[in-house]
């Protein structure tokens, strides 16, 4: 087969933002987007009209310039990283086909039409179709999870025209025409035709492999490209990830609009003060004839005033806050206690811009399946025959002796063991572990490292740790042959022929096999959900109280149960029975719903043996995580491919329901239905509820909402779910799809934000973007949402904040992810201490460099009114550059990096103090303009009093009075030590950068001025105004007088206040502060545990509700799979 | 292993946030001190400020309304106008010793020298040649040229030098003891290096000729009523009030350095001073006036200082007591953990 067109696309895939052409214009689109870089950039170009500008031409270009230049440095770097990691993946290595042997190759050299062979567990490089595989009939397994969250394995088949083709001489062999659908993003449909040997064969999806899915528990299989790099399905399906904007940055953005305000307010006063005074004060005397006629001058005027106050708005703010932001990400990434070792994976900010967003999380939507859980079974706990068993036994469920001598607790397996020898249960023991390793879909594969000898392939997972169970147990599945099963025990073969499968399916909730003993016995073998075991029980059954109890105990600990029974079925009964099973299997209608019936009528009179508990493996701390997450005031949602028992199970397993919560589950078929019972639900809550619960209102987030958010802070609408019953919503994937209907969407987030825990089961990937943007849309909380596989990429890019799980190779979800951690419990430390560190930072930081700007130019404002509006700069051009760009810009950075409001340990243990980011209460409107209304009086009173001290005195001991630029020198020098003073005052956490920031840069301020004055205008010939300025000031005292007595008068009101608010207007924080300080032991957290440890023996006399069945399988089609295969024939090996 | 684990960050303090710090706290122990501290420290140095300034001997003249005469106010005793030559006589009393140096200053009020029209009209290259200047000096518009002629020096700010003279730079006691002020000494030393006096003997005829004085200066100083010559060509280098008055001052109210005397004290008795009257003030609805003062350690008299100082520091002992009152009265236990809320599950 070839394929010399070279139309097709390559396979290289590029994911990087940038490439070199494209930098420069994208880059400066990106930036110029921003107001403040606009508003800089036009001021700049003002600065360069003659005679307008107050201020060196270059004062302004130059900074934005610079700020340009590292922005562009930030961006190059980071899209380096991405350019990286696409090289990594298109350098993966695959065989392909050359001539008759296959020869390694990278990813991005693949065409469409060659051949590849790929190997176990190894990613496709591309759309391929599949030709031949190690197993039989060219079937093999694929894990989709990538693609679509499901993590069941899938089937694939090759066409029985290829199947044989199974070693590479056969299949370069191969000849012919494949036709093939365009390229398009639809995963689950397939069309094209293959020519063979002048045979037109049709090909569908059954056929097709797709990029970013899996090969699993199949060797190797042959196959041909037919889409490369972006016109695979899965490249179709990726949206361009979406620029996020945290809320910190619209809100400065905002604020920036109604600064700029007053910047052009205060402009227009003064150039229409410059345009009467001139007329009224000023004399053709001095100016010798009128320097102001025309109206255009005021145009003029205005501009000079812009210029002059520009500073008002801080140029260095965003590079400030993106350098921050940057290191901050450092920092994270760099944090050793959310480093996985097992899987050297370090937690990775990806998008640094959002570190702060991590401290206001409200919402978490989190994926289960390789987020919460690790996606292993493991076989724990079972009941055999009224007695139970554990495969760890705690010393607390250790056997004793009840008083009337009947035995409490749990053996463990050795005992199990044992008894299956020489109990009195015995015989129940075997027939039980003989049903685990006959009733099944499992495939065996021998494998030597394997402790059982065995791999078990099984599509379910649930499954295949029963099977292994029963193999530890000494019943070890051997072989399947499609018309039997062979186990071995104790070094006997026995062989069961397999006489009748019926299979699993979500009604039936169980699974039967009818088969025939070595002994010759017909018997029927089922295991499935409790309440449909129970029903089809025969009359006497001696276990039944017992196994109930059992499966309670098993629930409330979260474990997965199955029931097992089993009945020996008399020749003749079977033998009509076959019949009618017969005539279904080959009905042509019907055929699924004929063969449940048939099914029906045999599994009855049932003996039950007993039930198992199957853990599904959660991850590290992930209880304990979503404990402390939930006293954070974080809400969780669980959104997950799994049905409801099972999700319902991991809840309970995790901690995320608890047994006092009063479960909502709504599975309802129809959209009516559904509408009725959610909108019951609200209204016999609403009864119950405080009345400012259930008079809030869900408004639509349109633009004018949302900017009035911005504007006026954002409404508080979350509801102290302490106030309520504890509730937690289980809803189904169907009726969400119509609770997420126009209609019903309003009433469903009413009812879910009422519940400390929602779980959506059966969702798709769809489904899930769709649930963050219905929160997103009415509520201004901050949302997180978590996940592994590409089936979370959508819901990862709508919510604010998406997080990915890494470090297994192969997950999607991390690619596009703006954070990316290892395991799911250090979301613990990245929301509480990082999230909080960012947020309480970056808002001060913000606050901070706004004031300080504020503080600086407002002076400058005073002095016009008293320089006759004539826009006369009390500062020297460059001195006011450095302002910026050296002397204040340490401080906010070194806030911005190393503050802690408190340290890492006290943020963990007092999770409440999250809410302080969760409520905006460190940055919001109000203090906001507390900070620019500070400013404003410390620029007012710095002037005002540095005027009354300085303005026609006497200066110095030999007579001198102050000139200009003297005295802007000592307000500088005022403001200067006002500002970093007030940096200090915020500071919570002082180390030596804090010093360096400070105290340094006012030293080099005062030791640089003389030094600059001197050699500035000397070599440079810039800064002519500072000759000589220096000397006098330094040699004479009032200059030191008045910088130590104003900036104490301006800070003692700030001083007061801070003083006053810990004391007098307590916060959590304050005391949480002291405690870090002075040591202080805190015996509440124990207290707590006491209030819980009450708390638990009361739950345990509630009634139990759950008996825990959950089973993950395929459904349908399982017994074809299985029939199929004969492991005692050799695999072909590829 | 060590290869393995490549990703693993550095366990430093710096990279795990750990970095040796402090806690500044404000809590009752040390913020009550401070403000006592403050309190103690800032008030005697306020109390010491102002009586510095008050030993500061100052008294001010203000003759703007001389030529008109009528009865002065005081510290002036009497004054009269000799509207022939434009001279005012002004009398005043010292009533006891001002300690050397003594300086005379004149003071402006309403006058925007700081006003950017003004401010940059100038030309700091023109007033440091020794040459005729032949670049352009458009920055000392509207006062560069006049009909092609250059104004020397030119600008603003030069035009409208203060043209008042105190005749002999003196002081007269009614026994005629005579107290000279010297103009030598009185402009800052780096704005020396700023000024040089022009080679008028290199200077060609024809640049003499295109070499103008200020229109100001053509009106108000005689010596230039036509013009320059080789003869009375002003030395700018030698013109110290002059370069006192390109220093440009920060607010509309400024006083400027006239004269000194450094080698004796001014005793006490009744003097007057004679000032030719030129500079007009009355335009812009300024005042003038001829100031006389000795200076302390802190420069000129100056109470502002000293109030502030007592002001900031009695506000702090105020504020001490307030708190250290009140704490006494409501304390509040530090790190009391019933102030923290536990209201979760």
């Amino acid at each position: 087969m070839t394929n010399s067109l070279a139309k097709y696309s390559h396979n290289r895939i590029s994911t990087a933002k940038y490439n070199v052409f494209t930098f420069l214009y994208k880059f400066l689109k990106e930036q110029f987007s921003k107001y403040a870089n606009v508003f800089f950039l036009v001021t700049a170009l003002i600065q360069q009209i003659p005679g307008v500008s107050p201020l060196n031409p270059l004062t302004t270009i130059l900074p934005l310039s610079f700020v340009l230049l590292v922005s562009a440095v930030k961006e190059i770097f980071e899209d380096y990283k991405r350019h990286m990691s696409d090289n990594d993946e298109n350098n993966r290595k695959i065989q392909v086909l050359v001539g008759n042997t296959f020869v390694e190759k990278k990813w991005r050299d693949l065409h469409v039409g060659d051949i590849v062979k790929v190997e176990n567990s190894s990613f496709f490089p591309a759309d391929l179709i599949l030709l031949s595989s190690s197993e039989p009939d060219a079937l093999c397994y694929i894990e989709t999870s990538n693609l679509d969250g499901e993590t069941n394995l899938k089937v694939r088949q090759g066409l029985p025209e290829t199947a044989n083709l199974t070693n590479a001489n056969a299949v370069s062999e191969i000849r012919g025409v494949l036709k093939s659908e365009q390229p398009n993003n639809s995963l689950y449909t397939y069309e094209g035709v293959i020519e063979l040997n002048g045979k037109e064969l049709p090909l569908t999806p059954n056929q097709l492999l797709l990029r970013g899915s899996q090969l699993r528990n199949t060797k190797w299989v042959y196959a041909i490209i037919i889409n490369t790099g972006h016109d695979t399905k899965l490249m179709k399906n990726a949206t361009e990830s979406p620029i996020k904007q945290t809320n910190l940055e619209k809100m400065t953005n905002v604020q920036i609009v109604f600064l700029f305000a007053i910047l052009i307010a205060m402009s227009l006063i003064c150039s229409i003060g410059y345009f009467f005074k001139d007329f009224a004060t000023f004399q053709e005397e001095i100016f010798h004839e009128k320097l102001l006629q025309k109206f255009t001058d005021i145009i003029y005027g205005f501009f000079t005033f812009i210029i002059l106050f520009n500073n008002l708005i801080p140029i260095s703010l965003v590079v400030t806050m993106e350098f921050v932001k940057y290191g901050q990400s450092i920092l994270i990434n760099s944090d050793i206690e959310i480093y996985h070792e097992e899987t050297d994976t370090p937690t990775q900010c990806k998008t640094s811009n959002l570190v702060e967003e991590l401290g206001q999380v409200e919402y978490i939507f989190s994926d289960k399946t390789g987020t919460l859980t690790c996606n292993v079974m493991e076989f724990k706990m079972c009941t055999i025959a009224g007695k139970s068993y554990a495969k760890i036994v705690t010393d607390d469920k250790r056997i004793v002796k009840g008083e009337n001598g009947v035995e409490k607790g749990y053996y463990d397996f050795n005992r199990l063991i044992d008894n299956s020898k020489s109990d009195a249960t015995a015989d129940s023991i075997v027939e039980f572990l003989t049903l685990l390793a006959v009733c099944h879909t499992v495939i065996p594969e021998q494998n030597e490292n394997s402790p059982e000898g065995y791999i078990y392939q099984a599509s379910s997972p649930d499954e295949g740790a029963l099977v292994k169970g029963a193999a530890t147990l000494g019943y070890v599945f051997t072989t399947r042959r499609p018309k039997s099963v062979t186990i071995q025990v104790e070094g006997q073969e026995k062989e069961y022929e397999l006489l009748n499968i019926c299979e699993f399916n979500s009604t039936r909730k169980r699974m039967s096999v009818v088969v025939r003993t070595p002994e010759g016995q017909i018997k029927l073998y089922t295991k499935g959900a409790d309440t449909v075991i129970l029903e089809r029980l025969a009359g006497n059954n001696p276990y039944v109280d017992h196994t109930l109890n059992q499966l309670e105990e098993y629930a409330t600990e979260g474990l997965r149960t199955l029931c097992l029974a089993t009945r020996d079925i008399p020749e003749d009964e079977y033998i009509n029975w076959n019949k009618a099973y017969e005539k279904a299997a080959t009905s042509l209608t019907n055929r699924a719903a004929e063969l449940d019936r048939v099914a029906e009528s045999i599994e009855k009179e049932l003996f039950l043996l007993g039930a198992t508990a199957i853990e599904d493996k959660l991850q590290d701390g992930v209880p304990d995580t979503i404990h402390t997450l939930a006293q954070a005031n974080i809400k969780l949602w669980v959104l997950t491919g799994d049905k409801q028992e099972t999700a319902i199970n991991i809840g309970y397993s995790c901690k995320l329901l608890t047994e006092e919560m009063s479960l909502i589950v709504c599975n309802e078929e129809t959209h009516n239905t559904t509408k009725e019972f959610i909108s019951n639900r609200l209204r016999s809550l609403k009864e119950s509820m405080p009345s400012y619960i259930s008079k809030r209102n869900f408004q639509q987030q349109t633009q004018s909402t949302k900017i009035k958010s911005l504007i006026f802070g954002k409404k508080d609408e979350s509801v102290d779910l302490d106030d309520i019953e504890p509730l937690a919503l289980v809803i189904d994937g169907k009726s969400l799809g119509y609770a997420l209907e126009p209609d019903m969407e309003l009433m469903f987030l009413e009812l879910a934000t009422l519940c400390r825990a929602v779980i959506c089961c059966r969702v798709s990937p769809l489904q899930k973007a769709l649930i963050v943007k219905l929160v997103k849309k009415y509520t201004n909380s901050i949302l997180l949402a978590i996940g592994d596989g590409a089936n979370d990429v959508g819901m990862i890019q709508a919510a604010h904040v998406g997080v990915g799980i890494s470090g297994v190779e192969g997950l999607q979800a991390a690619r596009s992810s703006d954070f990316a951690i290892a395991q799911f419990r250090y979301l613990r430390k990245l929301l509480l201490v990082h999230g909080s560190w960012s947020y309480h930072r970056l808002s001060k930081l913000i606050l901070y460099s706004f004031y300080k700007n504020i503080a600086m130019f407002m002076t400058q404002f005073w002095f016009t009114l008293d320089n006759g509006f004539s826009g006369q700069t009390l500062y020297e051009s460059w001195t006011i550059t450095s302002y910026n760009v050296i002397f204040t810009v340490f401080s906010p950075v070194v806030i911005g990096l190393f503050d802690q409001i408190l340290n890492a340990r006290m943020l963990d243990q007092y999770p409440q103090l999250y809410k302080i980011g969760q409520k905006s209460e460190v940055f919001n409107i109000k203090i906001f303009w507390g900070w620019i209304i500070n400013g404003f009086f410390h620029s007012y009173a710095i002037y005002h009093m540095t005027k009354w001290i300085w303005h026609e005195s006497i200066v110095t001991s030999n007579g001198y009075s102050a000139d200009l630029w003297m005295m802007g020198i000592v307000m500088f020098t005022i403001v200067l030590a006002v500002v970093l003073s007030k940096a200090i005052l915020i500071t919570n956490n002082w180390n030596k950068f804090t010093t360096y920031a400070t105290i340094g840069a006012f030293a080099a301020w005062v030791i640089g001025l003389p030094i600059y004055g001197w050699i500035a205008p000397k070599l440079l010939g810039i800064s002519p105004e500072l000759i000589g300025v220096s000397m006098p000031l330094y040699t004479g005292l009032m200059f030191w007088v008045s910088v130590l007595v104003i900036p104490v008068f301006c800070l003692l009101r700030d001083y007061i206040w801070k003083y006053y608010k810990r004391f007098y207007k307590t916060e959590s924080y304050h005391i949480v502060q002291e405690i870090q300080k002075f040591n202080i032991p805190d015996y509440r957290p124990r207290m707590e545990w006491f209030r819980k440890a009450v708390h638990k023996v009361r739950m345990v006399q509630r009634l139990k509700r759950n008996r825990g069945y959950a089973f993950s399988q395929n459904e349908g089609g399982q017994a074809r799979v299985i029939r199929a295969y004969d492991t005692t024939q050799n695999k072909p090996i590829g | 292993m060590a290869n393995k684990l490549g990703n693993r960050p550095a366990d430093t303090a710096f990279k795990q946030q750990r970095l040796k710090s402090w806690q500044p706290l404000l809590t009752p122990k040390n913020v009550i001190p401070i403000f006592f501290i403050i309190g103690v420290i800032f008030l005697p140095i306020g109390i010491a400020l102002y009586v510095s300034s008050e030993s500061v001997k100052e008294i001010i003249l203000d003759y703007t309304k001389c030529k008109y005469g009528g009865k002065p106010t005081l510290p002036i005793a009497a004054w009269n106008y000799d509207s022939q030559q434009n001279i005012c006589t002004v009398n005043f009393e010292i009533f006891s010793e001002y300690k050397k140096p003594v300086f005379l200053y004149y003071r402006l009020t309403n006058f925007y020298q700081n006003h950017r029209d003004y401010f940059k009209s100038y030309m700091p290259k023109q007033l440091k040649s020794d040459k005729y200047y032949k670049d352009d000096i458009s920055d000392c518009a509207p006062l560069d040229k006049s009909n092609g002629k250059q104004y020397y020096p030119c600008g603003l700010i030069a035009n409208s030098f203060f043209s008042d003279e105190v005749i002999g730079s003196k002081l007269v006691r009614e026994d005629s003891f005579e107290y000279e002020f010297s103009e030598s000494g009185i402009s800052w030393s780096s704005d020396k290096d700023k000024y040089k006096n022009m080679n008028v003997n290199q200077l060609t005829d024809e640049e003499l000729k295109n070499l103008i004085p200020p229109p100001n200066w053509k009106k108000d100083f005689p010596q230039y009523k036509n013009g320059y010559t080789r003869e009375n060509f002003p030395r700018l280098a030698d013109m110290e009030r002059f370069q006192v008055w390109m220093r440009v001052a920060g607010l509309p109210n400024f006083r400027k350095l006239y004269g000194q005397n450094k080698n004796g004290s001014l005793p006490k008795g009744r003097y007057s001073i004679q000032i030719i009257d030129r500079f007009d003030v009355e335009s812009f609805g300024g005042t003038k006036s001829i100031i006389i003062s000795n200076v302390s350690a802190f420069g000129g008299k100056n109470p502002f200082l000293g109030i502030g100082y007592v002001v900031v520091g009695s506000l702090s002992l105020l504020l001490g007591i307030i708190f250290l009152v009140k704490n006494m009265i409501s304390p509040r236990k530090l790190g009391d953990t019933s102030y923290l809320s536990y209201k979760t599950q």
